[in-house]
């Protein structure tokens, strides 16, 4: 897209010649034919450090880019940002010019939906009322149960199940908030990834990355209505019981077991081999790994018990 | 339907005119034609401007009812209530006697299932696997992900995007009981009516209203695993995070933020601009704007913030005692 028709669409002052801009990207991975944007203070620093050719910045900022760098000015850079996504978001369905390649041994039902350029492996089982998106791959022998969707460009692998009225790869939560009070989608233009031999239960929801994937690795077990958010990535081997959360941007090592009801807020990462207990929830990062943790805020579970006796004391006087 | 009939197939007795009766109603929103129903003294001071043709209504309260509306009177106006909503039940599928009406550019997949009276507006995207009910109004640019079940009578807006597995305008959870401990089904009439610009996540779930509308308001976003109870009103610009949920009848105001696996009880009326952390659970009412709140029961943040210290120091203190 020409760099004048961007400074269009967010209504930046730009007077210079044409620049074709292919992607939206962060500071420090944009390269020279990318836009990117300053939103927060604190990555002000890296404007000093991006190739980006075009940057988006408020008027504080406008005069740290470098020389070579198109700036646009405007009021809210990261509601500009989340305007301009729409204009670089795949469309959400295209016409079939490439009809679903089905693997040797495979079953699907007539009720299924599979949109353009669908692969399908060896001896899959594809049953009514799913539906796979443009460009979805699914490798050897998974079955996929009744209702599932997969959006667009996902990705699952070998020995998979994926059981009925699960969502793949649906939108994450991304919005720019304007200051009047109205939020503005983020397009999430990246996709899920699930390796081999994962289990996902029913009604189970995992969303697209805003950039880049959503990883769930080989050998996960996920239980009934858990919700991965975008942009998480959960390590080998890890279980997730049923109405679990993971927040953005979540990151599992392997062997982790969330129970029940526990939950991750956003942008942290939990140590291999940590157990969760049952409504467990938490909001900082877990750097030593193989302990057991409970509660909210969270303890680790030995205080927790502690503490549930002493309640319970407090209760008796 | 004659009053009278409705009377004798709940078993009561009705007094004042044998007047014809189209539709059931509360007693705030109730109008000519309509039988609403009092399960409450409290509601006492309503009767005085009470617009419905017939009421239900219990023994002790018949003195507060104005003349000239009839009534029904029974001894568990709750129970009856349920019993006679079923007498209102729109049929499930609308039969084939409604136009469809599908705007231009707009591309319906071969897949979905179109109920008869449908509207659907310019530029939408419905796609495989979804379901519109009898009836059921879509506006413009609306994007309808697969296998979305819309129940009939919902009215979505212009540029709403739905997400796969949601449920809008399934029957609210709402039952009287009987002595006898079973759940009798209220049948739910209204609608659910989502605005422009809301976006709802996957599997989520917006219950229709038992009369009247469960409103979602204009630029609303939900995350997935969202629950909105039967009559809930959700302010404009409100963002939900994922698996929380809103209790029935429950309003809040506008721009509230309502992190992961929070919820609200029903019947409780939300200020603006508040904002609920993560795993909060709201019983009563907030009436100041722009609170942020925390725990069950909830607390100001700062209150929480100050409880959690005090319990970690309690874990601490190795001889801890009341009295200290």
């Amino acid at each position: 897209m020409d760099i004048k028709q961007i400074a269009e669409i967010i209504g930046a002052k730009y007077s210079g010649q044409s620049f074709e801009i292919k992607k939206i990207n962060t500071l420090l991975d944009a390269q020279p034919s990318e836009i990117s944007f300053v939103s927060n203070d604190k990555y002000v620093k890296d404007i000093y450090k991006t190739k980006a050719g075009a940057l988006i910045v408020d008027g504080d900022n406008a005069n740290k880019a470098s020389s070579s760098a198109i700036t646009l000015v405007v009021d809210e850079p990261y509601v500009a940002m989340a305007k301009l996504s729409k204009y670089f978001s795949s469309s959400i369905e295209s016409s079939i010019d490439k009809k679903a390649v089905v693997g040797k041994g495979s079953i699907v039902s007539e009720k299924a939906e599979l949109r353009n350029n669908v692969n399908i492996g060896k001896n899959c089982h594809i049953m009514a009322n799913v539906y796979l998106g443009d460009n979805v791959v699914i490798k050897d022998n998974t079955i996929l149960y009744p209702g599932v969707v997969i959006y667009r460009d996902c990705y699952i692998g070998s020995n998979c199940i994926v059981h009925a009225n699960s969502v793949i790869g649906g939108d994450g939560f991304g919005f720019a908030t304007s200051k009047t009070g109205q939020h503005i989608k983020i397009y999430q233009n990246g996709n899920v990834i699930i390796e081999d031999d994962v289990e996902i239960g029913s009604c189970t929801t995992i969303d697209r990355a805003a950039l880049g994937s959503t990883l769930i690795k080989k050998g996960v077990h996920i239980d009934n209505l858990v919700q991965v958010a975008h942009n998480c990535e959960v390590g080998e081997y890890s279980v997730l019981v049923s109405q679990t959360g993971l927040a953005g941007s979540s990151k599992l090592g392997h062997h982790v077991v969330m129970g029940g009801q526990s939950a991750t807020s956003g942008h942290l990462e939990i140590a291999p081999l940590t157990t969760l207990a049952a409504r467990s929830g938490v909001t900082k990062s877990i750097k030593t790994s193989g302990k057991v943790f409970g509660g909210f805020p969270l303890m680790q579970q030995k205080s927790w018990l502690k503490l549930q006796a002493k309640l319970a004391k407090l209760l008796k006087t | 339907m004659l009053l009278s009939e409705i009377a004798s197939s709940l078993d009561c007795e009705y007094f004042g005119d044998n007047v014809d009766i189209h539709g059931m109603n509360d007693l705030f929103h109730a109008g000519s034609g309509e039988l609403s129903f009092i399960t409450d003294k409290k509601y006492i001071p309503s009767l005085a401007s009470l617009k419905a043709s017939a009421v239900l209504i219990s023994k002790d309260l018949l003195q507060y009812l104005p003349n000239d509306i009839s009534s029904i009177v029974c001894e568990n106006v709750s129970l009856s209530m349920a019993y006679a909503t079923k007498l209102f039940e729109p049929n499930k599928i609308e039969p084939m006697d409604k136009k469809t009406s599908i705007g231009k550019q707009t591309y319906i997949d071969k897949n979905c299932n179109i109920e008869q009276g449908v509207i659907i507006g310019d530029n939408c995207t419905i796609m495989a696997g979804v379901y519109l009910g009898s009836c059921v109004v879509v506006g413009n640019n609306t994007v309808i992900y697969p296998n979305v079940t819309i129940y009939r009578d919902t009215v979505i807006a212009n540029n709403c995007i739905i997400h796969s597995g949601s449920v809008i305008g399934a029957d609210g959870f709402g039952f009287a009981h009987t002595a006898d401990g079973h759940h009798i089904k209220i049948y739910h009439t209204g609608n659910a009516v989502i605005e422009d610009d809301v976006e709802i996540g996957a599997n989520c779930a917006v219950d229709r209203a038992v009369f009247n509308s469960t409103v979602i308001k204009k630029g609303v976003k939900l995350d997935n695993f969202i629950h909105i109870g039967h009559n809930c009103e959700i302010g404009e610009y409100c963002l939900l995070v994922a698996q929380s949920g809103v209790g029935g009848s429950t309003t809040l105001g506008r721009n509230c933020v309502v992190s992961g696996q929070s919820a609200f009880a029903d019947h409780l009326d939300i200020a603006p601009f508040s904002t609920f952390t993560a795993r909060s659970g709201a019983t009563k009412s907030i009436k100041q704007p722009n609170g942020i709140w925390s725990g069950y029961p909830l607390m100001s943040h700062q209150k929480w913030m100050k409880l959690q210290i005090k319990i970690a120091r309690l874990l601490k203190e190795e001889k801890w005692t009341l009295n200290k």
